[in-house]
């Protein structure tokens, strides 16, 4: 982990990838973009990379695709994951993680957040989650900790619970901090761990 | 006598009000339905001046109308029957259908008028537009709310590439001014794309409160075009022929909604084909005619039938909407919308073809 890291940004909107790469560089990475799936099938998914953001949606081969050629499940993939969501997508994006994605941003995305999921996948894994991190949660919080876990918006964790979105709102905010993760993808990721 | 009494039974038996009055406008003859239509009872109307039946504005003028007639022979109404108001006992003012017809007493002129009471029908007219209005903008919102999480998405592209800019922008500041001077530039055209991409979702929903208008072909067809490629995702999709110069008459707003209706169909159509093409080809002859073509699977024969029927839609999220009003709004612009069948379509790209018709604004009648 001594060289310079090196990531690759795959998305079809131009001046996202202008832009995360400006932010990238300044931040002392080195990155380098592809502009959808098909070209970076072709061109860089050979190459070695410390981590790669990729578009959950683009024309031709989309983020589902790519992810399924490189390789089934995380121990196969080549190089950490990072997809980048629609946020309407939330679903879509916990889906990936299961197939194998490290992490997942949605758009609309700030600096913070590129850097933080750099920062979060060079940092390995939470090794402090224990196994039994989630008898802290009241029963509540583990119901909405679970539905979280599939994907759900906080209105469908609502509907499912039947309360209201600022309760689940307050519930996952809770979670995230009792659990100590940052995000629902840090949620998705320790609950795959523990099982 | 028996023609005298078949003559009174018409009379009193007419669902319609029948009056006759003098050439000074003194009502004689005054049947049951008019009690109805008016709610005077004969003997107060009998021997009055006919214009009590009027609204003050039209009753002022009226025996000047009469005069006019009788010493000019220029009549308005006599002959040809028109919508005009009337006025209740009650003071309520109405519309009512009058015609009128003429008889020689004597020396004198006398005149008999029919009146049907206009107000239920009046009423249910404007109920049915009503509706057709509200029928119009759910339309509207459910081709944008089609359109909405794919707008709310193309909008979350700007915003996430503004803040990247203004983070980068902002690490350059000290080191290299004019590198984040050419960032901050960035950032503006960002920020006009997200302005422009709001313009037109209000464009998409505002009402045009039915103000008819002048308008060019060519302004239509790009403001279609330019919101369909906001959402193409593979932006490529879309192509359209050059557009004739054309001056039309209506409503810009909904003839747009129906190019953004057909273009978005056809998006949805050739979505996940590996090539995907959607042409936009217009030609003006003594009409307008507009083809939005597609290389998607063609709409079936058994679909084709129920095609323009409400709530017919074979989409998951559709409310089958779209299509009836698109339909509704070109016939209300005088012109026509079809899907033309396959195997009549050589010239297309092999998938659906709908193709609407639209008449030039006519060049005498207005200005």
């Amino acid at each position: 982990m001594n060289e310079m890291p090196r990531i690759a940004v795959i998305d079809d909107e131009a001046s996202i990838r202008d832009a995360a790469l400006m932010v990238l560089e300044s931040a002392g990475h080195e990155a380098i973009a592809f502009e959808n799936g098909d070209a970076f099938l072709k061109d860089g998914a050979q190459q070695s990379w410390t981590l790669a953001f990729l578009d959950l949606k683009m024309p031709g081969s989309d983020g589902f695709d790519v992810l399924a050629s490189l390789g089934e499940g995380r121990e196969a993939l080549p190089f950490p994951i990072v997809m980048i969501s629609a946020h309407a997508d939330v679903q879509a994006a916990v889906r990936a993680m299961k197939l194998g994605a490290a992490s997942f941003i949605e758009k609309p995305f700030s600096a913070e957040d590129l850097l933080g999921a750099v920062d979060e996948v060079q940092g390995g894994d939470e090794t402090h989650a224990a196994p039994d991190v989630l008898e802290q949660l009241t029963p509540r919080e583990r119901e909405v900790a679970v539905h979280l876990n599939e994907g759900m918006t906080n209105k469908e964790v609502a509907r499912a619970l039947d309360c209201s979105p600022r309760t689940v709102e307050i519930h996952r905010a809770r979670v995230l901090k009792k659990l100590e993760v940052r995000n629902v993808a840090g949620l998705v990721r320790l609950m795959s761990r523990i099982g | 006598m028996y023609e005298e009494e078949q003559l009174k039974a018409l009379i009193e038996t007419a669902v319609d009000g029948v009056l006759s009055i003098t050439p000074d406008g003194c009502v004689k003859l005054y049947n049951r339905a008019s009690e109805a239509i008016f709610g005077y009872k004969a003997e107060e109307v009998l021997g009055q001046n006919i214009s009590m039946l009027m609204p003050r504005s039209i009753a002022r003028a009226h025996d000047g109308y009469l005069s006019a007639y009788l010493s000019t022979g220029e009549a308005n109404i006599i002959g040809k029957g028109r919508k005009v108001e009337g006025q209740r006992k009650s003071g309520e003012v109405f519309p009512m259908h009058l015609s009128v017809g003429e008889f020689s007493a004597g020396s004198e002129r006398h005149f008999v008028g029919i009146v049907r009471d206009l107000s239920h029908e009046v009423a249910e007219q404007a109920k049915t537009q009503g509706l057709q209005e509200q029928l119009e903008l759910i339309g509207r919102h459910s081709a944008v709310s089609e359109m909405g999480a794919a707008l709310a998405h193309e909008l979350n592209q700007p915003l996430t590439a503004i803040d990247l800019f203004l983070a980068a922008a902002d690490r350059q500041l000290s080191e290299d001014p004019e590198k984040a001077r050419d960032i901050f530039q960035r950032v503006r055209d960002e920020a006009a794309r997200a302005g422009n991409i709001v313009r037109r979702i209000r464009e998409m929903v505002e009402r045009t409160d039915g103000e008819r208008t002048h308008f060019l072909l060519s302004e239509v067809i790009e403001g279609a075009v330019d919101l369909c490629r906001v959402v193409d995702r593979s932006g490529t999709a879309i192509t359209a022929t050059q557009v004739p110069a054309a001056v039309l008459f209506g409503q810009p707003t909904e003839i747009r909604m129906i190019l953004v209706n057909l273009i978005k169909n056809a998006l949805d159509a050739t979505e996940g084909q590996q090539t995907r093409r959607v042409l936009i080809r217009s030609e003006v002859t003594d009409k307008v005619r507009v083809e939005v073509l597609d290389n998607g699977p063609g709409v079936s024969l058994e679909i084709a039938e129920r095609l323009f029927e409400p709530f017919s839609s074979t989409k998951d999220d559709g409310l089958g909407i779209g299509l009836s009003i698109c339909r509704t709004i070109a016939e209300g612009h005088g012109g026509r919308l079809i899907n033309r069948p396959k195997e009549e379509t050589e010239d297309g790209l092999g998938g659906a073809c709908f193709s609407l018709t639209l008449p030039l604004a006519e060049e005498a009648g207005h200005e």
